[in-house]
């Protein structure tokens, strides 16, 4: 199961990269402290230090973002159980129990559950990848360019299936994505939608496209937001509570690994990000509990199912990264923005040839659960003053920031200019709920479908014949066909529910 | 709408921009079906717009709120001084005035924390970037230290 030449190739890669190393604490400190701002998700801290990993090594900066990603699942949790008000979507379900608990004085506690279980599900999901990604480069070596092209579309199109609402307007954001992914120079040589000019003869740079959709959107969005009231009445972090609410976690096992599976499998799904794995595995744990009643009211297990959930997702989702190509979701699509900096391609061929490569960032990964939870026992307590500091503040310096971050990464103005435009674009998409990750995906892999659907078109002579003949890219058919039809179909046969009028809180 | 009409504007367009570069099946191999369906998303989401204010349905967008209008406008101003104002002024100047839009009222914050963002962030992409950098102020100053 395990490439034992490759796993020495990684342990020998690790000894000589100590900048990796250097990035495994100041990562997840970051993470856990951007994170910890309400409504700064994991996708924003990202797209901001995206420019910085330029300057490192590929290894290196695959093991700092992925660090900072392992860092903010934690991050989110910290407001949700002090204050009510999640860092992001992915601790909406954290905050259910959490917060009731806090409100107790059984924060340290609930925070101890909750960092326990984020490091457990993370290390889990990651240690499933480990014994699961030298069968999985195997098995996706068989994928041509059918498959490819099948399975990226599949994936747009399950991201549109799984929203919930406006399927429609989600497809319209991918296939913007995609035309705009395919501005600049063709496979073919030809110069398309550039106004002649030479900068965008590359494309459109997608760096600063993610950190305008990402980051700058939401900023935007953050201003009018008016849930993000200043911290107050933050309650005292003691070490010594936390560290038992982290020992009394272990008492919860088949949670933490049902929080484990639904996050390393669902989370594996493209669209399906920490969030939805946040929620399915509380409701998981609330259905099958003895006392479901009790969940609300600052049940233990909620916290743990919730944290345990959206940990484990970064496993699933850079499965699906690393063996396809293809984003689950948003903070993935900025991880793979990461591969197009360092001109690298992620997917089939890449986890083949560089499969010491993913066991490095796989170990390092380890190292990350571990590090997460001496900083989260050590940190908590200074980071949740964090969530004090005001918004009002940290709008104009985060776009500050990312104003400079977009014109380092080539030194030319043509890099704010399109963080700004497309800033602007996240924020009217996100007014008029389109889906951004559906169109970062889109703009990220336009090329890539381009190229397979040409050499599709140049293997198969533009018959049919040839995918015929292709199993896999029939499933692969059928699933992408499935993903479109069946909640027009289920809205066909479930009659409409009627409109009930919404209780007027007091 | 007027987001689903730019939209349709930005497809129409650039589909007639790559016909025009180049009307072979290679170069829309990919351009012209993606284009047509979005096309036809364009009239579906449309279509219910229509329908939905037909029916006097709450809007599905967010409302807008003068502040976040003030940081949009503020921010694209910011952006669009950049290559003459200089990387220090511009934020100088943007943080200033951004402050006191969201709230914050206390003169001396609002000056002492656009100073240390412009000057921070100024300094740091000087001694980092390889890249030259339009500044009006700090880039001398950095030369000269």
């Amino acid at each position: 199961v395990i490439d034992l030449h490759a796993l020495s190739s990684a342990f020998s890669i690790l000894s000589s990269s100590g900048l990796a190393w250097m990035l495994v604490v100041p990562g997840v400190a970051l993470g856990m402290i951007g994170g910890a701002l309400p409504g700064v998700n994991a996708a924003l801290i990202l797209a901001m230090v995206l420019p910085l990993t330029l300057w490192m090594p590929f290894l290196p900066a695959l093991v700092f973002l992925t660090a900072i990603h392992t860092g903010s699942l934690f991050g989110v949790a910290l407001p949700a159980v002090l204050m009510n008000v999640p860092g992001s979507a992915a601790a909406v379900a954290t905050a259910f129990d959490g917060y009731p608990m806090s409100r107790r004085g059984e924060h340290n506690r609930a925070l101890g559950l909750a960092l326990s279980a984020s490091a457990l599900g993370h290390l889990g999901a990651y240690l499933l990848l480990f014994f699961w990604i030298s069968p999985i480069s195997h098995a996706v070596l068989k994928l041509g360019p059918a498959e490819m092209l099948l399975v990226m579309l599949w994936g747009l199109t399950l991201i549109a299936a799984l929203r919930g609402s406006h399927m429609s307007r989600t497809l319209l954001a991918g296939a913007v994505g995609i035309l705009i992914g395919t501005i600049g120079l063709s496979p073919g040589g030809v110069m398309r939608g550039t106004f002649g000019n030479a900068a965008l003869l590359d494309g459109v740079p997608v760096v600063s496209a993610l950190i305008g959709l990402f980051a700058v959107g939401e900023l935007f969005n953050m201003a009018g937001a008016a849930y993000l009231v200043e911290a107050s009445g933050l309650r005292r972090v003691r070490i010594g509570e936390i560290f038992r609410g982290m020992l009394e976690a272990l008492r919860y096992p088949i949670v933490i690994l049902r929080g484990l599976v639904i996050g390393s499998t669902i989370g594996g799904l493209p669209g399906v990000g920490a969030s939805v794995c946040n929620l399915i595995s509380y409701v998981e744990t609330k259905r099958t509990d003895k006392d479901p009643e009790s969940f609300g009211t600052g049940n233990p297990k909620g916290v743990v199912a919730a944290e345990a959930g959206n940990a484990s997702s970064e496993g699933g989702s850079m499965a699906t990264m690393l063996a396809l190509g293809i984003p689950g979701g948003a903070s993935s699509a900025v991880m793979l923005a990461a591969f197009a900096l360092h001109n690298i391609t992620g997917g089939p061929q890449f986890i083949a040839q560089q499969k010491d490569v993913v066991y490095a960032v796989i170990l390092t990964n380890f190292v990350n659960g571990a590090v997460l939870l001496a900083l989260g026992l050590l940190l908590t307590g200074l980071i949740a003053n964090v969530v004090r500091i005001p918004i009002r503040v940290l709008i104009p310096a985060i776009l500050a920031l990312a104003t400079f971050g977009s014109y380092s990464i080539d030194g030319s103005m043509l890099g704010p200019f399109t963080m700004a435009a497309f800033g602007i674009l996240g924020w009217f998409m996100r007014r008029h709920d389109y889906s951004i990750p559906a169109c970062a995906i889109g703009l990220i892999l336009g090329r890539q479908i381009e190229a397979q659907l040409l050499n599709y078109y140049q293997i198969s002579a533009g018959g049919l014949g040839y995918l015929l003949g292709r199993p896999i890219a029939l499933v692969f058919l059928v699933l992408l066909i499935a993903s479109l039809v069946y909640r027009p179909v289920l809205r066909l046969v479930r009659p409409p529910r009627p409109i009930v009028p919404a209780p007027v809180s007091p | 709408l007027a987001l689903i009409a730019a939209f349709a504007i930005f497809v129409v367009w650039y589909l007639r921009a790559c016909v025009v570069a180049a009307p072979t099946t290679e170069n829309l191999l990919l351009i012209l079906p993606v284009a047509g369906a979005a096309i036809v998303l364009i009239a579906i989401v449309a279509a219910g717009i229509v329908r939905e204010s037909a029916q006097s349905v709450t809007a599905t967008a967010k409302p807008w709120t003068r502040r976040t209008a003030s940081v949009i406008v503020a921010f694209a101003l910011y952006v669009i001084a950049l290559p003459f104002a200089g990387f220090d002024v511009a934020t100088f100047v943007f943080v200033a005035a951004l402050l006191p839009a969201l709230g914050e009222r206390r003169p001396a914050v609002v000056g002492g924390l656009a100073l240390a963002i412009a000057i921070g962030l100024t300094a740091g992409a000087l001694a980092t970037l390889s890249y030259p950098l339009p500044t009006l102020f700090v880039g001398r100053l950095w030369h000269l230290l």
